[in-house]
């Protein structure tokens, strides 16, 4: 399993609140993949939020779901703290921010 | 580092929920009450059904709601679990009781009923301040929030000593209740209490729904002393049926803390990441529009000469009182109401389903179009009530009244509706290239 499978498998996780799956809002921070191991590091929009239980759980859960034979570990990290910046495109446009400026060549 | 909050240790939906749907009821009533005024509203503020509307919609409407949803912000966002769950819902049982019979004991003018229905109620406040009170003080750290709750909880205690004293008083005739005398309980539990609770509790939610990353409100702590410290004095004042003059400074007095709350607020709406606002910003920023129509309506209440007899003296106080209890204070109430009961029915009934099938998302537990709709019409019955006092139209004011119970029906009837089992509405799908190429 590859880390790019793990993040497209979160991306089927929402913020229950915002209606935007945390892989588009910048939440994930890290994945670490090994022989019989996933290790997920995940921030939310806010140390306060109250849904941050919730969204934290709900990923091991599914990706428990999804990947049998593994072992899934969900951590949290709020260093550095989420920013609007961390948001892709599509997030942002639901959202209702614009585009992120991209950088010229 | 843990999450520094967590709805773990919520409190059942069963002891929440029925404060939101009961509450409206006491607006109904105020709304049919007013609906049936007579013009005797213009002349005197403390004719008997004026006050049995007033404390219908303060206590029945806007307290209830208050206690149901401090109930749940304790333990999940100030960090502290309350001394008993059991207590809570006796206390809910004493309150209602409470409130009805006391409504009917102030139209009715039936003193010996006024005692016992207020002393119902203090038992209802006790119950509810020590159960808030041990949860407030086993929060984790001092935030603006807790703050703000922990002092409103204070006055709230202040305000019903106050109005007890009054109820005995009526009974046993001990000293003459001014107008002054009135209006010192009025503002100890309108700006002490419920203004305290609204600005306290924003400064969670506005950043908390509105995505503000980094919130540092400017004047959170400054707003909270000063609006302390002036209702003190104010009610201290006022309580001596002082001049204009005096009046005056009282109430500019009494307006500083909340308009520099606004200010506060509208810096961090500025700030928001969520540019398009959902029902909860909608009503912070009517409430910011009743807040200023409110001030400017005390101000000149205060250079008026409501507080002696003469034409229609209560006019402005009337048209002050709509602003800021039914704008002011009602209209966030209404837009918080949208949030936490869909997010404790979501918590409770769909989180442990998350990641194992398609749930709905908060916004999906209720309408939005719904929403709007019940804050429009609370909003428009609230400005032809202002209207109506402002230019002593009975026919508006009646009109306004019929309008506010027709919104706290309907908004009762939209949180009935978040009970229904829902479906995910949306199915969403960012594109994998986008995803895979973070």
């Amino acid at each position: 399993m590859k880390t790019a499978d793990i993040a497209q498998l979160l991306s089927n996780v929402y913020d229950p609140e915002l209606g935007i799956d945390i892989v588009s809002l910048g939440m994930l921070y890290g994945i670490r993949v090994g022989e019989r191991h996933i290790e997920i590091v995940l921030t939310t929009t806010s140390a306060d939020c109250p849904m941050g239980g919730a969204i934290l759980e709900g990923a091991e859960t599914y990706l428990r779901s999804k990947t049998s034979g593994y072992e899934v570990n969900v951590n949290p990290s709020y260093e550095p703290p989420w920013a609007p910046e961390m948001m892709d495109d599509a997030a942002r446009r639901q959202l209702g921010l614009p585009p992120r400026v991209k950088a010229s060549a | 580092m843990a999450a520094r909050v967590s709805p773990t240790h919520s409190p059942p939906l069963g002891l929440i929920a029925p404060f939101f749907l009961l509450a409206p009821i006491g607006l109904i009533a105020g709304g049919v009450l007013l609906s049936v005024h007579d013009s005797v509203v213009f002349v005197a503020i403390n004719h008997p059904h004026t006050v049995a509307v007033t404390h219908a919609i303060i206590l029945g409407w806007l307290t209830t709601t208050i206690m149901g949803a401090t109930y749940q912000l304790a333990p999940v966002v100030l960090g502290g679990e309350l001394l008993s769950i059991r207590a809570a819902r006796v206390q809910l049982v004493v309150h209602i009781a409470g409130i009805s019979w006391f409504v009917w004991s102030l139209f009715y003018w039936n003193r010996l009923a006024m005692v016992g229905a207020a002393a119902a109620l203090v038992l209802s406040f006790l119950l509810y301040v020590v159960n808030m009170g041990v949860g407030v003080a086993r929060g984790t750290r001092w935030t603006l929030p807790r703050a703000y709750v922990a002092v409103a909880l204070g006055f709230l205690m202040v305000t019903a000593g106050l109005g007890v004293v009054w109820v005995l008083n009526h009974h046993q005739g001990w000293f003459p209740i001014t107008l002054g005398r009135l209006s010192a309980h009025a503002h100890l539990g309108l700006v002490g209490w419920l203004g305290l609770m609204v600005m306290g509790v924003s400064y969670q939610l506005v950043p908390m729904f509105s995505v503000i990353n980094r919130a540092r409100p400017k004047f959170g702590w400054l707003a909270l002393i000063i609006t302390a410290l002036s209702v003190v004095v104010f009610a201290a004042v006022i309580f001596t049926d002082p001049p204009m003059w005096v009046r005056l400074i009282g109430a500019v007095l009494l307006s500083a803390g909340p308009v520099l709350w606004a200010v506060d607020i509208v810096r961090l709406f500025r700030q928001r990441s969520r540019r398009r606002l959902d029902i909860h910003g909608h009503a912070t920023i009517v409430s910011l529009v009743f807040l200023g129509l409110a001030v400017a309506l005390g101000l000149a209440a205060a250079t008026g000469t409501p507080l002696i007899s003469n034409d229609e003296p209560a006019r402005l106080l009337l048209a002050y009182a709509a602003a800021a209890i039914l704008g002011f204070v009602g209209t966030p109430l209404i837009g918080n109401s949208y949030k936490v009961l869909p997010f404790l029915i979501w918590y409770h009934r769909y989180r442990s389903r998350i990641g194992l099938s398609p749930i709905p998302v908060v916004d999906d537990i209720y309408s939005g179009a719904a929403a709007h709709a019940v804050l429009g019409l609370h909003a428009a019955a609230t400005v032809l009530l202002i209207g109506g006092a402002l230019f002593a139209q009975l026919v508006a004011l009646q009109v306004g009244g019929v309008l506010l119970a027709a919104s706290a029906a309907a908004h009762l009837l939209t949180m009935v509706h978040m009970f229904f089992p829902k479906q995910s509405s949306r199915q969403r799908s960012i594109a994998r290239s986008e995803v895979l190429a973070r």
